[in-house]
């Protein structure tokens, strides 16, 4: 146990000052592996490269760059806007109405893009103007994307929750189908919050135009095509039509036919959105075989067996250590970045989880799977927690670069409903497991 | 002390350094989109033609190896990659100059030890003459060529070094830190 906390405190070094986790992962792992092995280097540094080899030529993860590449079409071709201006026809006139709004558009776009961040960036540009012009309080309209912008990374197609299949060796279609449940479960709540923000201090959110039902079916069908897509990749996945491979491919593509209809595609867009795309997807690459090199040390010091002996050792309900789990997840999450957050600490308690017997029902693998899908979804949960909680959440950061006269305080302050809402949901979904395994349970047979 | 010569061999290199970039990265965006046609084309043909195309799966294996390895070097130097930047307002101008130096120096050396030993596991591939399952692809290029962008992603960041020490020397023209979003 004492090598791997050393080696968990040497990445943590070395990534504030500031070398690419991906390097810190990757160097500490091999430096810990060879230490392992009687510094042995051989042994630690040709597998490390043979997982760089492996890594890179998985068929199966070519869905990452192609549902990145589906959400940067997407972005490119204007239907933030429509998406908004439609869930506006439909909300707007109520109080705080284009708050809800933009809470709706957040989730409709964030089903297509897959990235958190990415969603905030854009909403801001098409609600915050809105918002402003009908008198929201800046607390409020930012706290509405802020907030809306962390539904991104739970309403597949997920990359997070990609890489969490990945790491645990889970599939990747049952987890998108068990995000369904709690990213819905998310946008609604935050419409509560709204609706509470506006009950406790109606000037927050004034009501807007109410929308002639004819015009709210044009809306609705400028944006129907968004629709259709989702319904397709998820529909395919659920009833076992296709992989996810495959679906990744459907998309990205009808994503390209979406906006080459629209007419809002140019040749240097499309070049643009493609580079971007490699830009990102090489980056996640480098994380993902960073954290492998880590896994693979942090497995060979014995610290996840370590671990496990140490918990059963005290005899404690096994909810007790998940609610201990997600302490240290919302504290790590105050400083650190999601996705470097999930790398470090996956490895380490998902064979825990795996091994606490939470489902009675289930024996054996077949409990194992129960446990990291429903145990994948609450991670994510608390990773979209961590967006907005102070001080580094990265959305509020990224609204406050987009706009830029806006204080993070503001924001901060008015995102304090919906991060209320958010510890709801968790609890509800640690409580009430049912809500997140439904969907994935009725799907195919687990462990067959 | 920077003369009129100095601000010269300072921007052919960063021009040369764009020109490399945008190949390497146009390499990389063609690539995707002809997997994406690939993926689509399987799809189409295996659902409404019954006509699957044939060694998709390696294809697509090497396609991604080679698209993310052609954008390795670009993303080392351009500060693509995911880091932490919680303390970035405690460095001073120079000593966030001095921190660049020591975490590139440290990214670079590791990079070029991944590089020597891809080119190991590239000459055992090719020794023993190991081939795709289907299509019969010799495995051993597609490794070397990984090897060949590790090791220009490595050179790519020693050469960023020079430009470190000019900031530690003239902190002033430092520009300022960006974080990497995802």
């Amino acid at each position: 146990m004492a090598i791997s906390l050393l080696g968990f405190a040497a990445v943590l070094i070395l990534a504030f000052l500031r070398l690419p986790i991906a390097f810190a992962m990757g160097l500490v792992g091999t430096i810990g592996f060879a230490a392992l092995n009687n510094w042995n280097w051989k042994s630690s540094l040709s597998p490390a490269a043979g997982t760089v080899l492996d890594t890179l030529q998985t068929e199966s993860l070519s869905v990452i760059p192609l549902f990145i590449l589906m959400g940067m079409l997407v972005s490119r071709a204007g239907l933030a806007s429509d998406l908004y201006r439609a869930s506006n026809a439909f909300l707007g006139h109520r109080k705080g109405g284009l708050s809800m709004a933009t809470i709706v558009a957040c989730g409709g776009f964030s089903a297509i893009c897959g990235s958190s961040l990415a969603t905030a960036a854009t909403m801001s540009k098409v609600a915050m103007p809105e918002m402003r012009r009908f008198g929201y309080t800046d607390q409020l309209a930012t706290a509405s994307i802020a907030a809306g912008g962390t539904l991104g990374i739970l309403i597949p197609p997920s990359v997070i929750l990609i890489i969490y299949g990945i790491m645990t060796e889970q599939s990747i279609d049952k987890l998108f189908l068990a995000g369904i449940i709690p990213g819905t479960l998310g946008v609604l709540l935050y419409l509560a919050a709204v609706q509470w923000v506006v009950w406790r201090n109606p000037e927050a959110g004034p009501a807007g135009y109410r929308t002639r039902w004819s015009e709210r079916l044009t809306a609705l069908g400028q944006v129907w095509a968004i629709g259709l897509l989702f319904v397709a990749i998820l529909g395919g996945i659920y009833l076992g039509i296709y992989t996810v491979t495959e679906a990744a491919g459907i998309g990205a593509g009808g994503a390209l036919l979406i906006a080459l209809f629209r007419g809002q595609l140019t040749l240097s867009s499309l070049a643009e959105a493609l580079t971007e795309t490699v830009k990102t997807t090489a980056m996640l690459f480098a994380v993902l075989i960073g954290a492998q090199i880590f896994q693979r040390f942090i497995v060979r010091a014995g610290m996840p067996d370590d671990l496990l002996a140490f918990v059963t050792g005290f005899d404690v309900a096994p909810l007790t250590v998940i609610f201990l789990i997600l302490l240290v997840y919302i504290i790590l999450g105050c400083v650190f970045e999601s996705l470097s957050m999930l790398l470090l600490t996956v490895p380490v308690f998902a064979p825990l989880v795996a091994e606490l017997g939470l489902f009675p029902g289930y024996e054996g693998t077949q409990a194992a799977e129960v446990s990291l899908i429903w145990f994948g979804i609450i991670v994510v949960v608390v990773t979209e927690i961590s967006l907005i909680t102070p001080p580094v959440g990265l959305n509020v950061f990224v609204l406050k670069g987009v706009l830029g006269d806006v204080s993070t305080g503001t924001i901060f302050k008015g995102v304090t409903p919906f991060w209320i809402a958010d510890l709801f949901r968790l609890l509800l979904l640690v409580l009430v497991p049912t809500l997140v395994l439904v969907i994935p349970l009725s799907m195919k047979p687990f462990a067959g | 002390m920077v003369t009129a010569d100095d601000a010269a061999w300072h921007q052919r290199l960063e021009t040369a350094g764009r020109w490399l970039a945008r190949l390497l990265l146009g390499l990389a965006a063609v690539t995707l989109f002809a997997m994406l046609l690939l993926t689509c084309a399987d799809v189409i043909g295996r659902y409404l033609l019954n006509a699957p195309v044939n060694g998709k799966t390696e294809l697509t294996r090497f396609m991604m190896a080679g698209l993310i390895a052609a954008t390795l070097p670009v993303i080392g130097v351009t500060g693509g990659h995911i880091s932490v930047d919680l303390f970035d307002s405690r460095f001073s101008k120079r000593g966030a100059a001095i921190r660049d130096l020591v975490t590139d120096a440290i990214a670079a050396s590791a990079l070029a030890v991944l590089a020597y030993w891809l080119v190991f596991r590239a000459d055992r591939l090719m020794n023993r003459g190991y081939v795709s399952d289907f299509l019969h692809l010799p495995l051993h290029p597609m490794a070397y060529f990984v090897a060949a962008m590790v090791g220009a992603a490595a050179l790519a960041l020693a050469i960023k070094l020079i430009i470190d020490i000019h900031y530690i020397r003239r902190p002033e023209l430092r520009p300022d830190d960006r974080s990497a979003v995802l």
